[in-house]
């Protein structure tokens, strides 16, 4: 099979405009699959794979054309210690419209294999080929506030990326453990990393061009910049497990007449909903003092859950770990999808795109979910036997909630 | 707490039975800020009790501790310092009782004053009493009670 | 809605109005600042007895929350 080498076309012109005639790089190899991605510069997101030299070379005409021998001159002036592995030679050559052509050669010792090469293209053609449903180039100046960065807000960040969003703003002080790997989009390569760094990064792997912020902060303790984050914001995913931060969120969406999606699974995630809060709309206190809202969040954590209250004091540490019922990521991924849904509505209204019709439908303020006929769930209608269409699980319903008169939070 | 939802406070206990008298905003513009009320029970024994203001109030439930008498014990005696479902308490700092009021999935911040805190201690006051009285737990009277 | 069986969360307001029915004349109670600086809750008789400061709000008077 003949290698592949991937370079970074913006690297390459950044290279030939520094006037430089060689320098070192850097390449990863997808061990066993021939696959090698090489970089001029440190890449923003820790690269994958097994490292190994690389060496960039300028040419002209005729040393392109007989590159294999310039590569192999490289080669041998390399001292023996760089030579005791595999190494990626580049031969670069610009042509007179400016136009970056270059050769690469995987060179381990005797043998010398030409690889093809292929471009990662500069931002603006990354959105170019990324058109589709959306106009990303809209939502590219968008810009998302994310708080909580679990099993829920991490894969509606990436998919926010992936729609084309541009700008994000990450808050969340955790760090990935153990336990949140089964359900987390980061993996055991990533344990002990702060969320905001991890998630960052798999933004940036979808939207190299992304512009994000992190904030390794309690926004209960850092309300002011709490404040900020909301208001310089288009839109604010409250995925948080924690009651006062989303009031906190809640009462600063109100004050700056701000959008927000609140998510959340419940219990055992058997199932979810999600609250729009939106200027003249109800706020999440008008949702939680409502006989409709169950406050039963999903429990995933023993000593977080102390912390918070949700279990008391007085449970054993054995009773509490029994109310530790992880839902599956599956079940997650319904309410996820969903606020991706609403949050692509909100950011695209005004837009002309393919999704313009959901803006007619999607106009509730409140989404019910249920996976499975558990807990508050169980008196629904089965899925398979439902003649009278009674509430059943595994579809979205929306529910007209109003705006609470006497709340406190945001009656005027 | 806001400066708006403090005046929404004080205009609820204004217009409540608990009398100015009883009650004091303490060390509001600190970290620490909290509730002092004086309560009195129906064998007219007074109280005074503490709703801690400095976490997040009212987004997270506040702690409620007796800080007069104190420490309450219990009819044999002990401690009331642990946290206990039967007694209705959580534990206890700096050597007073802290009282369960609102659980978690009761908790709503925009309905839920103050003062409807005081009238869930002054509850739990009062099935204290009968406690001392009967040596029976709080429990086995609030299962009775009519809420 | 009804699609959970759920009490709405204000039923202490009924408590409240239960417990001042049973209020009498006679019940009164005051927060005064003892001598060790810890507050106390006694009747306005013995309030007046001890001497200890009364330190209940007047609401409306001192502005305990300026922000």
């Amino acid at each position: 099979m003949e290698p592949i080498v991937y370079l970074y076309q913006n690297h390459l012109q950044e290279f030939w405009n520094s006037g430089q005639a060689q320098c070192f790089g850097a390449a990863f190899e997808w061990k066993g699959e021939q696959v090698y991605h090489v970089y001029l510069k440190y890449p923003q997101v820790a690269p994958t794979g097994y490292s190994m030299p690389c060496l960039f070379r300028v040419v002209d005409q005729a040393g392109y054309e007989r590159a294999d021998d310039e590569a192999a001159a490289v080669y041998r002036d390399l001292p023996s210690e760089a030579r005791r592995v595999p190494v990626v030679i580049v031969c670069i050559r610009v042509e007179a419209d400016n136009r970056v052509k270059s050769r690469a050669f995987i060179v381990d010792g005797e043998q010398q294999v030409e690889a093809a090469v292929k471009y990662v293209p500069r931002r603006s053609e990354l959105y170019t080929r990324s058109k589709g449903l959306l106009e990303v180039g809209a939502l590219e100046e968008k810009k998302v506030l994310i708080v909580g960065l679990g099993s829920g807000g991490a894969p509606i960040a990436v998919e926010l990326a992936k729609a084309g969003v541009g700008h994000f703003i990450l808050i969340d002080f955790d760090r990935i453990e153990l336990h949140n790997i089964s359900r987390h989009i980061c993996g055991v390569n990533e344990l002990g990393r702060l969320k905001v760094n991890a998630v960052k990064d798999a933004i940036l792997l979808k939207n190299p061009y992304a512009q994000v912020e992190t904030l390794a902060i309690d926004i209960n303790r850092h309300l002011d910049e709490l404040e900020r984050c909301i208001a310089e914001s288009d839109l604010t995913i409250v995925a948080t497990d924690e009651y006062a931060s989303r009031y906190n969120i809640n009462a600063r969406l109100v004050k700056l007449g701000k959008v927000g999606l609140f998510g959340r699974a419940v219990t055992r995630a058997e199932g979810g909903d999600i609250l729009r809060v939106r200027p003249g709309g109800p706020c999440y206190a008008c949702l939680t003092g409502n006989p409709i809202y169950h406050q039963n969040d999903e429990i995933t954590d023993v000593r977080r859950a102390r912390e918070l209250g949700i279990i008391p004091a007085y449970v054993s540490d054995e009773d509490a770990n029994a109310m530790v019922q992880v839902g599956l990521s599956t079940d997650i991924a319904p309410i996820n999808n969903m606020m991706v849904k609403l949050a692509l509505n909100e950011l695209s209204r005004g837009i002309e795109c393919g999704i313009s019709s959901l803006l007619e439908e999607l106009t509730y303020d409140y989404y019910i979910w249920a996976n499975r006929r558990d807990y508050q769930f169980a008196n629904w209608a089965p899925f398979n036997n439902n003649p009278k269409r009674h509430l059943t699980i595994l579809r979205w319903y929306g529910v007209k909630l109003k705006k609470d008169a006497e709340c406190m939070e945001c009656r005027q | 707490m806001t400066n708006e939802r403090y005046q929404i406070e004080l205009g609820v206990l204004q217009n409540s039975t608990i009398k100015p008298k009883q009650y004091r905003f303490m060390d509001m513009n600190t970290s620490h800020p909290y509730l002092a009320v004086a309560i009195q029970t129906n064998s007219l024994r007074c109280y005074v009790v503490k709703i801690d203001l400095s976490d997040n109030y009212p987004y997270n439930i506040p702690k409620v501790f007796i800080t007069s008498p104190k420490p309450l014990l219990t009819r044999s005696g002990g401690s009331m310092l642990s946290p206990s479902h039967s007694m209705h308490t959580l534990a206890g700092e700096n050597g007073c009782v802290r009282v369960c009021h609102y659980g978690h999935a009761d908790w709503a911040p925009n309905r839920i004053t103050l003062y409807q805190i005081i009238i869930k201690v002054r509850i739990w006051l009062e099935m204290y009493e009968c406690h001392l009285k009967t040596g029976r737990t709080l429990d086995e009277f609030l299962k009775g009670a009519a809420y | 809605m009804g699609l959970f069986d759920k009490k709405k969360t204000d039923d202490c307001v009924d408590l409240g109005e239960a417990l001042a029915q049973t209020n009498s004349g006679r019940r009164e109670v005051e927060l005064v600042i003892g001598d060790d600086g810890e507050l106390e809750a006694m009747t306005p008789a013995e309030a007046e007895r001890s001497g200890k400061e009364k330190v209940g709000t007047t609401i409306g008077t001192k502005p305990y929350y300026a922000n």
